[in-house]
C-alpha cells in the first residue's frame, strides 16, 4: 500500500492513542479510580483533578482513563468473536449454498428477527449482569450481521471469473476459499467491524447504565455517565467527559473504518 | 487411420430450468426449460483452432462451459483425448480437465484483484507440482515473456495492468499447467480495437508453437475468420453448419450462416452491399423453440417440409448442415 489514505492514517493514529492510554495512562496515574474521598465531592475541573471528582470524591480523570482500559476490552471482545462466527457462516453458506445456505439464513432471521438490543439485554438478563455475560449474549446475537455481509460479497465474487479459472487449474475448495474469495470478502466485513465497535461501545455503555453490564465500581464510561446522572445541573463535568471520551474513541474508530474501506479497495492499488 | 480428434462432443444436450413460484409448482404448472443446447456433435481436431459463432443467447458460451466441465452435461458425450468427461472418475475427471483451460472474455475480472501476477501463475505451478520448487520464479518469468509481457510484470497487481496486459496474464496462467486446450469465450470482445489483433496473433503463435487446440468462441465473424481453420455455427442451441471457415464463409449452406454473413457491416460505402435481406426480428424464445427447423421461422427459404427436424446433410470439403436445402443453398452461391 503506497499511499495510505488520509482518513486512514488518523484513524489508526487516534486509535494507537488510545491503545497507548489504555496500557499506559493507569501506571502513570498516581491516584486509585475507586478510592472514595468525601472531603473533596463534587469538586470542579482543577489543577489537582483535571476533570474535577463525583459525589464520592472520585476522580473523574482517573477514573476515565482506567475506563479506557474496560471500553476498548468491550469493543474488542465484543467484535471479534461476532466477526470470526459471523464471517465463517457467512463464507459457508455463501460457498456451499443450497442446504447450508437455507440452514444458516433461516438461523440468521431468527436472530434478526429481534431488535438488536433487546435481544441482548434479554440475554444479560437471564445470565446474569457483568461483562462476560454481555459478551456472550453480543456474540450470540452479533454475528447474523457479519454473516449476511460476507454471504452477500460472496455470491457476488464466486461467480468472478477468477474463481472459475482457479476452479479449472484444479484448485480445491479451501484453497478457493482462503486464496480467492476470503481476501476479496473479508474487507466489507472489516469495515463494518469498525462501525460495530462502536456500536457495541454504546450497548457496553447503555448495559451499564442500566446496571445490566459493567458493575460498580469498576471504571467504564457508561458506568462514570450513570454515576453523573443525579448531579448533571450541578457538576455536569462527571457525565461530560466519559461521555465525551466516547464520542471521541467513536470518531476514531469510524475514521478508521472509513480509512480501511479507502485503503481496501484494489483500485487504489493502482500507483 | 485418421488421428483421434482430441474433442469430440457427441449430442451434448443442456436445459436450464425456468425459475416457476412455488404457487404454480403446487398448482401443477409444467416446469418450463431453456434450451440451451441440444444435440451438439462436432470434432475438434489436435492442433486445430475451432470457431464457434453465432448470436447471443445462442448458447455458444454455454457450451464452452460445458466442455470445461464448469456445467454439468445433462445428456450426450464429451471425449477429450479418447475418455469420455463426463463417464469417467472424478480424479480422471480433474487431471483431463486440467488440460484444458480458458482465456476469459472481461479482462477486469478474471485476475485475483488482490493477487500479484507473479503468486496467480505460481500457484498453480507449485499446487500441480509442474516444475521444480526452486525453478518456479524462472517458470513464472519465462511464461511472462512468452505472452509478451516482461518478467517484472511479477510483482504488479492486476490493478496496475492495462486490459490487454490482463488478458496476457490470463494466458499466461492457463499456459501454467501445460493444458491440451484452450477455450477462449469472446477473448478479445473486451479489448480495444488495437490490442485486439495483438492477442488474436499472440492466440494464434502459441497455437502454433505449443500445439495448442483453440476452441474460439465469438460473435465476430471477422475474428473467427482471421484465427479459426473451423467454423461451427450455432442457433437456438444447435449447430447448424460445421466445416472449414474458407468454404463455410465462401459458399454458405445455411441460410442462417448467409445471413449472418450479409450482416457483416461494411466500412467501404462503395463497395456492394450484400443484396441479402438481413435477418428481422429477434431470434425465438429458447424456451420455446420452433419445432423441426428451428431457423424457420425467420428463414427467407422456408417451406412446408421444414416443420420436420431438417437431417444433417453432408457437403463435399468435409462439411455439413442441418438444412433440408443445404446443397442448393451452397451450390445457388455458385453463379
Amino acid at each position: 500500500m503506497k499511499h495510505w489514505p488520509r482518513n486512514l492514517k488518523l484513524g489508526l493514529g487516534l486509535m494507537m492513542g488510545w491503545v497507548l492510554v489504555a496500557v499506559f495512562g493507569p501506571m502513570l496515574l498516581p491516584g486509585d479510580p475507586t478510592a472514595m474521598d468525601l472531603m473533596h465531592s463534587l469538586h470542579p475541573p482543577s489543577l489537582a483533578f483535571p476533570f474535577g471528582t463525583d459525589n464520592l470524591g472520585r476522580g473523574v480523570f482517573t477514573r476515565v482513563i482506567y475506563g479506557t482500559r474496560t471500553d476498548l476490552q468491550i469493543a474488542l471482545f465484543c467484535v471479534v468473536p461476532a466477526f470470526v462466527i459471523g464471517t465463517t457462516v457467512g463464507l459457508v453458506a455463501g460457498y456451499f449454498g443450497k442446504l447450508t445456505d437455507a440452514i444458516s439464513m433461516r438461523l440468521v432471521d431468527i436472530a434478526v428477527a429481534f431488535p438488536f438490543f433487546v435481544a441482548v439485554i434479554a440475554i444479560v438478563a437471564v445470565l446474569g449482569p457483568g461483562l462476560k455475560n454481555m459478551y456472550i449474549a453480543v456474540a450470540a446475537v452479533g454475528w447474523v450481521s457479519y454473516a449476511r455481509i460476507t454471504r452477500a460479497e460472496i455470491l457476488v465474487v464466486k461467480q468472478a471469473d477468477y474463481v472459475q479459472a482457479a476452479r479449472l487449474l484444479g484448485f480445491g475448495n479451501t484453497r478457493i476459499l482462503a486464496h480467492h474469495i476470503l481476501p476479496n470478502v473479508i474487507v466489507q466485513a472489516a469495515v463494518y467491524a469498525t462501525s460495530d465497535a462502536v456500536l457495541d461501545i454504546f450497548l457496553g455503555s447503555s448495559l451499564g447504565w442500566l446496571g445490566l453490564g459493567a458493575q460498580p465500581p469498576l471504571p467504564e464510561w457508561g458506568l462514570i455517565i450513570a454515576d453523573g446522572y443525579s448531579f448533571v445541573s450541578q457538576a455536569p463535568w462527571i457525565s461530560g467527559f466519559p461521555g465525551l471520551a466516547i464520542v471521541l474513541l467513536a470518531v476514531s474508530l469510524s475514521l478508521l473504518g472509513d480509512g480501511l474501506a479507502d485503503a481496501l479497495r484494489p483500485e487504489l492499488g493502482r500507483a | 487411420m485418421a488421428e483421434q480428434p482430441l474433442l469430440s462432443v457427441i449430442g451434448l444436450d443442456k436445459y436450464f430450468p425456468l425459475r416457476r413460484s412455488l404457487v404454480a409448482g403446487f398448482m401443477g404448472q409444467p416446469q418450463h426449460w431453456v434450451q440451451a443446447a441440444q444435440g451438439v456433435t462436432f470434432t475438434v481436431a489436435r492442433g486445430e483452432s475451432f470457431g464457434l459463432v453465432g448470436e447471443s443467447g445462442c448458447g455458444k458460451t454455454t457450451l464452452g462451459r460445458l466442455v470445461l466441465g464448469l456445467l454439468p452435461v445433462d445428456d450426450g458425450a464429451i471425449r477429450f483425448d479418447g475418455q469420455d468427461v463426463t463417464k469417467v472418475d472424478p480424479a480422471t475427471r480433474r487431471a483431463l480437465r486440467r488440460q484444458m483451460q480458458m482465456v476469459f472474455q472481461d479482462p477486469y475480472s478474471s485476475l485475483n484483484p488482490r493477487m500479484r501476477i507473479g503468486r496467480a501463475i505460481a500457484e498453480p505451478l507449485r499446487l500441480h507440482g509442474i516444475v521444480p520448487a526452486d525453478q518456479v520464479e524462472h517458470e513464472v518469468a519465462r511464461l511472462l515473456e512468452r505472452v509478451g509481457l516482461p518478467s517484472s510484470a511479477a510483482g504488479r497487481y492486476p490493478s496496475e495492468l492495462s486490459g490487454g496486459q490482463r488478458q496476457r496474464v490470463g494466458i499466461a496462467r492457463a499456459l501454467s499447467v501445460r493444458p491440451k486446450l484452450l477455450v477462449a469465450d469472446e477473448a478479445v470482445s473486451g479489448l480495444d480495437v488495437s490490442v485486439r489483433a495483438q492477442v488474436l496473433n499472440l492466440l494464434d503463435d502459441l497455437r502454433r508453437d505449443l500445439g495448442l487446440t483453440l476452441l474460439f468462441i465469438s460473435h465476430d465473424l471477422g475474428v473467427i475468420e482471421y484465427l479459426c481453420e473451423t467454423v461451427g455455427v450455432m442457433y437456438l442451441g444447435t449447430m447448424v453448419e460445421n466445416g472449414p471457415t474458407s468454404q463455410v464463409f465462401a459458399r454458405p449452406a445455411h441460410p442462417y450462416t448467409r445471413a449472418l454473413l450479409a450482416s457483416i457491416p461494411r466500412a467501404d460505402p462503395t463497395l456492394a452491399q450484400s443484396d441479402e435481406t438481413p435477418l428481422a426480428g429477434e431470434p425465438p424464445s429458447p424456451v420455446n423453440p420452433p419445432s423441426g427447423c428451428p431457423f424457420r421461422t425467420r428463414c427467407p427459404d422456408a417451406q412446408g417440409m421444414c416443420e420436420t427436424s431438417p437431417p444433417r446433410v453432408t457437403l463435399p470439403g468435409g462439411r455439413w448442415a442441418a438444412c433440408h436445402f443445404a446443397a442448393e443453398t451452397m451450390n445457388a452461391q455458385l453463379q
